[in-house]
């Protein structure tokens, strides 16, 4: 190996300074950042706190509809449903509420339908990990409609609304067992 | 490291490979994608903020491990050969349609074993469309199409791709402030960070003694009939579907399969571009990454296309989801198709044809 000339020992030097410098500057940013954020919230709490909102607001703002449901009142429900969607447009919920008026009126393939759309706008739905997630219900759906569906499938062939009813329960099934969607 | 030499290092790394990935996602991976190197790269495109979808941001260990255990093993065992030059820019675009290609079938090509091991029945239609894929390059091979040779680079090429993964090690543990770490979502889903690393590690350090390469192992069949890789490659299906059945996470059947779609001549043609366009650069998106660890430089080049291909499908909405492939992601599987066949059409030296 050749000795190192006046030039090589220049550029050691000024290499060694460099990463001195910079491990000095990233600690003491990393110490002040540290500093500040002393009993700040982390993203994961912000996170968790929004959902927590989310779910307040939606209860509240969607309360008439759930208390008219449980009392059998399901007109009424849906046109108290129809003034919150006009007033608060693109809130996920308001697809829950469909889908939940409309189980309670019979229509199971209006609720799968529902339900797929309150997925799309809001995959959180079927997180487990956050308070929003109500996949449990969608799950016992899914499993009434596995029972009842493919049946009807096979009688009537041709009936277009069963089987894109039945197409919406597979994607509902597949967005339930999860992965890397 | 002489006991490695008695034993088929392909076969363990295959059962590594599948058994590894079904227990990550016990471990709290998502399901069915364990290990998936198409999806690890969106995670990381992700945290690194080259897309916004934060429900896909997370710098995943395993990747980080592949790398290091690749380059610690060649380094141990006097395998690391700095080597580049080779066609750099036809490589990153070709790392890039490939990603796109996974990003269609919602899977690279270890995934899809995963997949199929644990019983998802619409992962057939990948196995054809990869195999056909497959096929199809070593005829293009057989008849003469190579990317031209690689040469021997000074080695400090050769340690920038640790050391970018030692980096990102760093920022997973620091999480510095330019870091998107998703806490909902796919994202959320992750085995213990320890756990990953050491099973990166572990797979990267068997994988770069062993060479084994999904699309490598049907490509030495097709063109010579050798099996020592493709063994490595039915010993991860395997394992995978041993694990899952011994786990209970085996549940066969089309539906109701996690992160999957009905559009099976998609997810065909998806894999077809991932096989073609992979047996062109010499490896799947795995054997890239292992590749790059031990010195490859035209490996980190498809490796920083298969980055960028992955930040592409998510802003882009390029990626399928459970509901099937989006009309984006349609056209860049078309469109990725048809660069691969000018690809191998172009560097088809007529003269050096075999069969």
């Amino acid at each position: 190996m050749k000795a190192m000339d006046w030039l090589d020992k220049l550029n050691i030097t000024i290499l060694a300074a460099l990463v001195a410098v910079t491990l000095g500057m990233l600690v003491q940013h990393g110490l002040a950042a540290r500093q500040q954020g002393d009993g700040a919230p982390s993203a994961e709490e912000l996170l968790q706190k929004a959902y927590r909102e989310e779910v307040a607001r939606d209860t509240a703002l969607f309360r008439d509809v759930r208390l008219l449901r449980e009392q059998g009142k399901t007109r009424q429900a849906r046109a108290r449903l129809q003034e919150i969607i006009q007033a608060h447009p693109g809130i996920p919920y308001g697809y829950v509420a469909r889908a939940r008026l409309d189980l309670a009126e019979g229509s199971l393939t209006g609720a799968i339908t529902n339900f797929r759309r309150a997925i799309d706008a809001r995959p959180e739905y079927v997180d487990r990990k956050t308070p929003l997630f109500i996949g449990k219900e969608i799950q016992a759906l899914v499993t009434e409609a596995l029972g009842k569906l493919p049946r009807e499938r096979k009688l009537k062939p041709d009936d277009k609304e069963i089987a894109m009813a039945l197409r919406n329960v597979y994607y509902l099934q597949r967005r339930l067992a999860g992965g890397c969607e | 490291m002489n006991w490695l030499k008695r034993i088929d290092t392909a076969l363990i790394t295959g059962l590594l490979l599948g058994s590894g990935g079904v227990l990550l996602s016990l471990l709290g991976n998502p399901a069915n994608s364990g290990i998936c190197v198409s999806c690890f790269l969106e995670n990381l495109a992700g945290a690194l903020q080259l897309h916004s979808n934060v429900r896909m941001s997370y710098i995943r260990p395993e990747l980080i491990g592949f790398v290091l255990g690749s380059f610690l093993v060649a380094v141990r065992s006097r395998r690391f050969r700095v080597t580049g030059g080779s066609s750099p820019i036809i490589r990153f675009f070709l790392g890039f349609f490939i990603i796109l290609g996974c990003s269609v079938f919602i899977g690279c090509p270890i995934k899809m074993l995963q997949r199929l091991g644990a019983g998802d029945l619409t992962a057939v239609a990948a196995v054809l469309g990869l195999v056909f894929g497959v096929w199809l390059g070593a005829k293009y091979i057989r008849k003469g199409t190579f990317l031209d040779r690689e040469k021997e680079m000074p080695r400090i090429n050769g340690y920038i791709m640790p050391l970018l993964a030692l980096l990102m090690l760093l920022f997973l543990v620091l999480e510095p402030g330019f870091i998107r770490i998703g806490v909902s979502g796919p994202a959320a889903m992750r085995a213990p960070l320890l756990v990953s690393l050491a099973i990166g590690l572990i797979i990267g350090g068997f994988a770069q003694r062993s060479g084994l390469c999904i699309t490598g192992g049907i490509r030495n069949f097709f063109l010579v009939r050798e099996t020592t890789l493709l063994s490595g490659v039915l010993a991860a299906l395997g394992s995978a579907f041993l694990v899952s059945l011994a786990t209970g996470q085996f549940h066969p059947g089309m539906n109701g399969q996690p992160a999957s779609h009905l559009s099976h001549g998609w997810t065909f043609l998806a894999m077809t571009l991932v096989g073609l366009a992979s047996v062109i650069i010499d490896g799947c998106p795995f054997r890239q990454l292992i590749k790059a660890g031990q010195g490859d430089i035209d490996a980190a080049i498809s490796s920083f296309g298969m980055l960028a291909g992955a930040a592409v499908a998510i802003s882009w909405s390029l990626q399928s989801t459970s509901a099937g492939p989006s009309f984006g992601g349609k056209i860049a599987v078309l469109t990725g198709l048809a660069f691969s066949m000018v690809v191998v059409m172009s560097y088809r030296q007529r003269g050096r044809a075999g069969r």
